[in-house]
């Protein structure tokens, strides 16, 4: 045994080496070390955390003197670092990957079988993670609209598959579709023109074909399906509707979805509704307006002449030449009008802002 | 013959300056890599890395501390760390986090980087079925180079045994990672 514990240390440091004397004592061990391989390549390294470590270290030895009880404190400090409060909202996915690792044994083509998968199979979170990864990856805010776009009309896919098997259709995969809607229209908002209106052309279009597929199925889709396809096409309505505001009023459309406003932009609150407006026509000429910003929290109700303005408590919120909301029981306007800033006595009213 | 690490270790146990930042420059990416090939997470990597560097201060500070084999000692000290860290947060939830999909070496396909993330898991995870000896024996001489010599320094254990431990790590490595071939 101590024979071959020498011959075996010889051939794999000739091994690693590059070297391959003891061909023989080595060959039963290649395929091991090369699937050792996979572990060889660390990240690339924070610079600025190993700058930050490095500082650290050097200013802990400067107080190293100090008596003991504060030695303590800072150790105590630091090794909390490992209690992580934050969890990373990726922790559970990882559990459950390492969990399929473990149920399947091996991962061979885990990766690309996982493409095919709907929401209820059990390989399904790493399609996920792949998404993630491909989100991640992609730079070029076009490319970035496109993909969602493509994630979008697959969330779609699968919970038609779902419908199509009779299968209850899980409560995230809408609210994922409706993440990837929402996030693709932030996205477009910060596209040049034409490639804007590429984009929202493409929603809208896509949307009208997919709502169109999913009433159909609706017909005879059993009843487990039917809440969560119902829910996909109001996400798919309204991304659609934004996606027609934003070809007719592409200004008006990038204030409301944009992250880089353009820099004579009203200034906007920090509460900015959800993205609503009324069906209904622009109420009567009973708020203020003109010019300037308001925004009513409470009782009254906020108005705007020329840009935007938000009422979340009581009141309405007024636009004059742009969007308006009401998101709690006031009224909502939108169009050129001005908005509503009465206090509202209608306690049952719609909930989408219909006065 | 003096190794630098001697010098090194002079200077550190008089908190000179100059010694401990070498010492932290010659060892920190070292340390960094023995942890994150263990872990699989660039965040806890760092804490080992700082955790490892503040008990070497800690060590001199009360008149302790390695007076030779100082590379022995951080790997020690660094090994300690992650299998207590590994206890905390056991086998399961080791980190299969997107964020550590190494993002700036992707190739084109990210299900093939998904699937490399899930290979490493994989390996990892029968490193960690490994003895914590024979753990450190495949780790330390196959990714982290080191000799014969520095792992006994390590494991406090003779030549010989290292080279045994070596060989029984590969057999076991061997019936996990490639059952049809053991």
């Amino acid at each position: 045994m101590l024979e071959n514990d020498e011959s075996i240390d010889k051939a794999l440091s000739d091994y690693m080496t590059g070297r391959r004397s003891k061909i023989g004592m080595i060959d039963p061990y290649v395929s091991t070390l090369e699937k050792l391989e996979v572990l060889r390549n660390v990240p690339e390294r924070d610079s600025e955390a190993q700058a930050k470590g490095r500082r650290a270290f050097l200013q802990q030895a400067k107080s190293i003197t100090v008596p003991v009880s504060e030695v303590s404190k800072t150790r105590h400090k630091r090794w909390n670092i490992f209690q992580r409060k934050e969890r990373s909202p990726m922790s559970t996915l990882a559990s459950v990957l390492l969990a399929l690792i473990v149920a399947f044994g091996g991962v061979g083509s885990t990766a690309y079988a996982a493409q095919a998968s709907l929401p209820t199979d059990p390989l399904y979170p790493v399609k996920q993670l792949t998404e993630d990864v491909r989100l991640a990856l992609t730079t070029d805010p076009e490319n970035e609209v496109n993909l969602l776009l493509t994630l979008a009309e697959e969330r779609v896919n699968e919970m038609m598959a779902l419908a199509d098997k009779g299968l209850q259709i899980p409560e995230e995969t809408p609210l994922r579709l409706e993440h990837h809607l929402q996030l693709a229209l932030s996205e477009t908002a910060q596209l040049g023109d034409p490639a804007f209106m590429g984009a929202l052309q493409r929603l809208r279009n896509m949307a009208q074909v997919r709502v169109q597929a999913m009433q159909q199925l609706q017909q005879k889709a059993p009843a487990e399906a039917c809440q969560g396809l119902e829910y996909a096409i109001r996400a798919m309505n309204r991304a659609q509707n934004e996606a027609e505001d934003g070809l007719a009023d592409p200004m008006n459309f990038r204030l409301r979805h944009g992250k880089n406003r353009p820099e004579d932009a009203p200034q906007q609150p920090e509460n900015v509704p959800p993205k609503k407006k009324s069906t209904s026509p622009p109420p009567a000429d009973e708020g203020s307006s003109g010019q300037g910003f308001g925004d009513g929290t409470g009782a009254g109700g906020g108005a705007y002449g020329n840009g935007y303005g938000d009422g979340t408590g009581d009141g309405g919120g007024a636009y004059g030449d742009g969007y308006g909301d009401g998101s709690c029981e006031g009224g909502g306007a939108y169009g050129n009008g001005n908005g509503d800033g009465t206090p509202c006595e209608c306690p049952n009213r719609p909930p989408d802002g219909d006065p | 013959m003096p190794q630098p690490e001697d010098n090194w270790l002079d200077g550190a146990r008089r908190l000179d300056e100059e010694a401990l930042a070498a010492i932290y420059d010659a060892f920190n990416m070292a340390i960094f890599c023995y942890a994150y090939r263990l872990l699989g997470d660039r965040e806890v990597a760092e804490e080992i890395v700082a955790e490892t560097f503040y008990r070497l201060l800690r060590s001199i500070g009360a008149g302790g501390g390695p007076n030779e084999h100082l590379k022995a000692y951080l790997y020690r000290v660094a090994h300690n760390l992650i299998v207590d860290h590994f206890r905390r947060h056991p086998l399961i939830e080791l980190n299969l986090d997107w964020e550590n999909v190494p993002i700036q070496d992707l190739s084109e396909d990210p299900v093939q980087e998904v699937e490399h993330s899930l290979e490493q898991a994989k390996v990892r995870r029968v490193l960690w079925k490994l003895t914590p000896d024979q753990r450190q024996v495949v780790v330390l001489k196959y990714f982290e180079g080191l000799s014969n010599h520095e792992v006994s320094q390590i494991l406090d254990k003779p030549v010989g045994a290292v080279k045994s431990l070596q060989h029984r790590a590969l057999n076991a490595l061997r019936r996990m990672l490639t059952p049809a071939e053991a």
